[in-house]
């Protein structure tokens, strides 16, 4: 298990399947996991799937279509139905790597998650210690194609790169967007539209 | 990855084969700045065991998609952005033409190294191109080891040096015992160099003195001093350099080499003169078909003495009739008589042709 | 296995007639019924007599007792409180079965408290709680009844709601359930049990009472033809005939009779006392007035429901009105398919699975000493049933 003294717990497994899973949370914990956050799931054999926020859902039910479609909602109730009813907030975590046995891989892990197991925002030392491997792990976003990956590339590397240039290591950055630039240089538009994205960050 | 074989921190690889063939050049892809390297470069290409010897015949633009190269990647990224862009989807490609080859063998501190060395001749020559090298084999810009391997390494004898490579000034040396033993063009467009390179190389077989050299001079440019039209300097000619090993020799009586004087002139006497010789120049001086009758007839009537009694002929031999045949002239021409050109040839003509 | 449509075909027909004429004759009584119902506003005098008869005569009894308004009211809806408490509650159970494996009985109870006007967030509870096996057997030793295991919810309910309020509850404090205040209407147990059950809910009524909390049962879709007997009633009356002597009519739903009178949003009818007496009802529940409430929000389209409250209430105007407004505005918080939000989320908390079920039954199963564990078995029936 690696050393969670600075994780914040932000929901539960519901489901997963190798190269992604989804867990949700309560509408209190959602102030801390944000869009393209490095996360932690904890398995029960002490191995960690790290993974990338790729989408925070709210979702609705039958009674909460029925609320939005009333005239007037008391305070109250709407309170009621955040806080109250079970519907999580799912967040969806795209796998990026694992730890199994003190050693930390960018490669998709052998089992996925499972359910129940708690979800961890992780730390700027988790960050810096998953990314310092290498940025190898990119190529795991490119396999997103049902959203546009510019701006889970963003909010990704800002962070990491504000982690890496804090441990004195810009030269991570760099690398991290030639290495970009190689996986993507054969699809044209998805590089611009990267590119586009990562220039604002500069 | 690229092999990485024989590699010297010297000499590190220029690109490496993309593809290409023995008839279409072999494909380079170029890892250095373009401008490193110039058309007509000499390249090594080393793949298992055998080291190959081209030649840079083109250089191209390309890229990994037409749409990173015609657009201005600065304008739309940040400079550090398309900085990497473009180091990452823009290139050179070579053209190379394979020349030679050489089985250079394994490794020499390698295992294998020496049961191959066994069946070897001591020294391998290069030979000409047979097959290619392999995907990714490396390419070097060739040293002076290379190019003293294809071209001979000058040792003030018959290996004779006529340049340098132009990106590293190595010496291209051309071997003048095997040189003379082969007949050679040297082709260039104008102001190519043809004229230097032949009085460079005549220079060399001189003063080699191997062989003899006889110089058809049309022009006067080898044996005597000029001025090359190029620069405008004054170049030594072959006689200023080698003086008494060199011939100067003017086509016909008096004719001179402004302050130099020919050391023998030139003269063929009459009687060396043959038919065969005048029909060889037809064309040149535009005979007619006749001629060789005519020359025929010449020759049974005068003998080995034709040409000097043609030449005494001249305005007296031959007249046309009324109906334009030719016939011996009858009577020494009187004022006031037509006369009739001589239709044969000109006198002036048949003389053979004079430097100047 | 499918049904045979095709037998169901050939009487399509027939039941489509058939069905034509009942409406029809429903329609009619309706007619009468309200023109029964005007007469019977114009002689309150007479209608009061043929009530207080048929009270003194007759054993069994159920209709509606008119109060002190006249019977015609329809009031506009009033202002809601500004701020009040309202507790929602509702049970769910699982029944003992012999066919299960295991027998055992489970209540469960859904709550949800709302300080509206605070902005708080309601707090919601569930409490389930395992019944005893003599709690799910009767004095014969036989498995207890559907019907008996909603009682103990019932009671369980008003136990929960009772501990629910608290002293600083803003008033008016309204609590709510689903269905008729009078539990005891459908039940079958008798004896001890029942009785005891009798007197908790007298305790908490009484109590409840004293604090001033105002209990209320909202019945959906009201079938009841209370109405009905009153004019029937009211009807023998006039023609000189016993109260009990049976009318030609139909009953029919009261919400039938008061739909063209409350056909405004939010109107409220008269408040009657209910008046249901017999043989195996205890003596001393509780006396329970009502009122239909139309909680449609669109003008033409009238959604009759009856509200039930202890009948003290109807003695203090203020009350009734908080209960009419709150009610009211409840209803409209789901406003295509007008129903109080707060009692919709106690039954959602309190909704027990199939799965749960089967859970529960495993669980419990797991802390039986093994000796009992082998001795039980669902039965055949029932598990073949649980195949398909």
């Amino acid at each position: 298990m690696s050393d969670s003294s600075h994780s914040i717990p932000i929901g539960k497994l519901l489901r997963a399947d190798n190269s992604q899973f989804v867990a949700g949370c309560r509408v209190r914990e959602l102030e801390t996991p944000a869009f393209g956050s490095l996360v932690r799931a904890s398995l029960v054999d002490d191995t960690d799937v790290y993974g990338l926020i790729t989408n925070i859902s709210i979702n609705d039910d039958g009674l909460v279509r029925q609320l939005v479609s009333g005239v007037s909602i008391p305070g109250e109730y709407t309170a009621d139905n955040r806080y109250n009813r079970n519907l999580p907030v799912e967040i969806h975590v795209l796998t990026i790597g694992y730890q199994s046995e003190g050693q930390l891989r960018h490669q998709l892990p052998p089992r996925p998650p499972l359910s129940l197991d708690q979800l961890f925002l992780c730390g700027s030392d988790e960050v810096a210690r998953f990314t310092s491997l290498g940025a190898g792990y990119l190529r795991h976003i490119l396999r997103l194609t049902d959203q546009p990956i510019e701006e889970l590339l963003v909010a990704h590397l800002s962070q990491a790169r504000r982690v890496q240039d804090s441990l004195g290591n810009p030269e991570w950055y760099e690398d991290a967007c030639q290495r970009l630039i190689v996986l993507l240089r054969d699809d044209y538009m998805r590089l611009t539209q990267v590119l586009d994205a990562l220039s604002e960050l500069e | 990855m690229e092999p990485q074989a024989n590699l010297s921190p010297e000499n590190p690889p220029i690109g490496f084969v993309t593809g290409g063939g023995l008839e279409a050049n072999l494909q380079v892809k170029l890892t250095v700045p373009a401008q490193t390297v110039q058309e007509g470069a000499f390249v090594v290409m080393d793949s298992g065991n055998w080291r190959f010897y081209g030649l840079v015949t083109d250089l191209q633009l390309a890229a990994v998609d037409p749409n990173y190269a015609s657009q201005l990647n600065s304008q739309r990224f940040s400079p550090r952005l398309a900085r990497y862009l473009n180091q990452n989807t823009l290139y050179t490609n070579l053209a190379v033409m394979p020349a030679l080859m050489l089985e250079k063998g394994p490794d020499p501190a390698s295992p294998e190294y020496p049961a191959w060395a066994q069946n070897r001749p001591e020294k391998v020559k290069p030979i000409t191109v047979k097959t290619v090298p392999d995907h990714h084999a490396p390419v070097k810009l060739a040293n002076a080891g290379d190019i003293a391997e294809i071209f001979g390494k000058e040792d003030g004898k018959t290996i004779f040096r006529v340049g340098e490579t132009r990106e590293q000034g190595h010496a291209v040396c051309l071997d003048l015992e095997k040189f003379v033993q082969r007949s050679s063009g040297i082709f260039g467009t104008t102001g190519s160099g043809k004229s230097f390179l032949a009085r460079m190389i005549l220079a060399g077989l001189i003063h080699a003195n191997n062989a003899s050299t006889l110089i058809f001079d049309m022009h006067n440019e080898y044996g005597p001093s000029s001025t090359s039209s190029d620069t405008g300097q004054p170049v030594s000619g072959l006689k200023q350099q080698f003086q008494s090993r060199v011939r100067l020799v003017g086509l016909g009586a008096g004719t001179d080499f402004g302050a130099l004087h020919a050391d023998f002139q030139l003269e063929i006497a009459h009687k060396d003169i043959t038919p065969e010789d005048i029909l060889q120049l037809t064309q040149t001086l535009n005979l007619k078909e006749t001629t060789a009758a005519t020359l025929d007839a010449l020759q049974t009537s005068f003998g080995e003495n034709w040409f000097s009694e043609f030449m005494n002929m001249r305005g007296k031999a031959v007249e046309e009739d009324e109906e334009g045949r030719r016939r011996p002239r009858q009577t020494a021409w009187k004022p006031g008589q037509t006369r009739r050109a001589c239709t044969l040839a000109q006198p002036k003509a048949c003389a053979a042709s004079s430097a100047g | 296995m499918p049904i045979n449509y095709a037998q169901l075909e050939h009487s399509q027909g027939q039941f489509a007639a058939d069905y034509a004429t009942w409406q029809a004759q429903q329609s009619a009584r309706a007619v009468e019924l309200k023109s029964l119902l005007t007469e019977a506003a114009a002689s309150p005098e007479l209608l009061r007599q043929a009530i207080e008869e048929a009270e003194q005569q007759l054993p069994t009894l159920y209709l509606a007792k008119p109060t002190s308004e006249p019977i015609l009211t329809h009031r506009p809806l009033p202002a809601a409180p500004e701020s009040y408490t309202l507790i929602a509650a509702d049970g769910s159970q699982i029944a003992p079965s012999r066919h299960r494996a295991l027998q055992f009985g489970v209540v469960n109870v859904g709550l949800i408290k709302a300080r509206i006007g605070s902005g708080e967030t309601p707090q919601i509870w569930v409490e389930t709680e395992l019944l005893t096996p003599q709690q799910i057997q009767t004095s014969e030793g036989n498995l207890i009844s559907e019907d008996e295991i909603a009682l103990l919810r019932d009671l369980a309910e008003r136990k929960r709601i009772r501990q629910a309020v608290s002293s600083e509850d803003a008033e008016p404090v309204i609590t709510l359930t689903d269905g008729p205040l009078d539990i005891f209407y459908r039940s079958t147990i008798q004896g001890e049990r029942e009785q005891q059950v009798q007197r908790d809910i007298s305790g908490i009524d009484e109590d409840l009472r004293r604090r001033g909390v105002l209990t209320a049962g909202y019945i959906d879709k009201p079938g009841s033809a209370m109405l009905s007997r009153m004019l029937a009633v009211f009807q023998c009356k006039r023609q000189g005939l016993p109260p009990d002597k049976k009318t030609d009519g139909l009953n029919l739903s009261d919400r039938f009779i008061l739909r063209d009178i409350l056909d405004q949003p939010g109107e409220r009818s008269a408040i009657f006392e209910a008046i249901s007496r017999g043989p195996k009802k205890p003596a001393n529940s509780g006396a329970v007035a009502f009122f239909y409430l139309n909680v449609s929000g669109a003008e033409d389209e009238p959604c009759l429901v009856r509200v039930e409250f202890p009948l003290w209430v109807s003695e203090s105007p203020r009350l009734v009105d908080a209960l009419h407004a709150v009610i009211y505005r409840e209803a409209q918080v789901l406003d295509s398919h007008p129903y109080p939000y707060l009692l919709h989320r106690a039954h959602e908390l309190a909704v027990v699975r199939r799965i749960e079920a089967d859970e529960v039954e495993a669980m419990l199963q797991s802390h039986l000493d093994p000796q009992f564990r082998a001795r039980q078995r669902q039965s055949n029936k029932s598990y073949l049933k649980g195949l398909s």
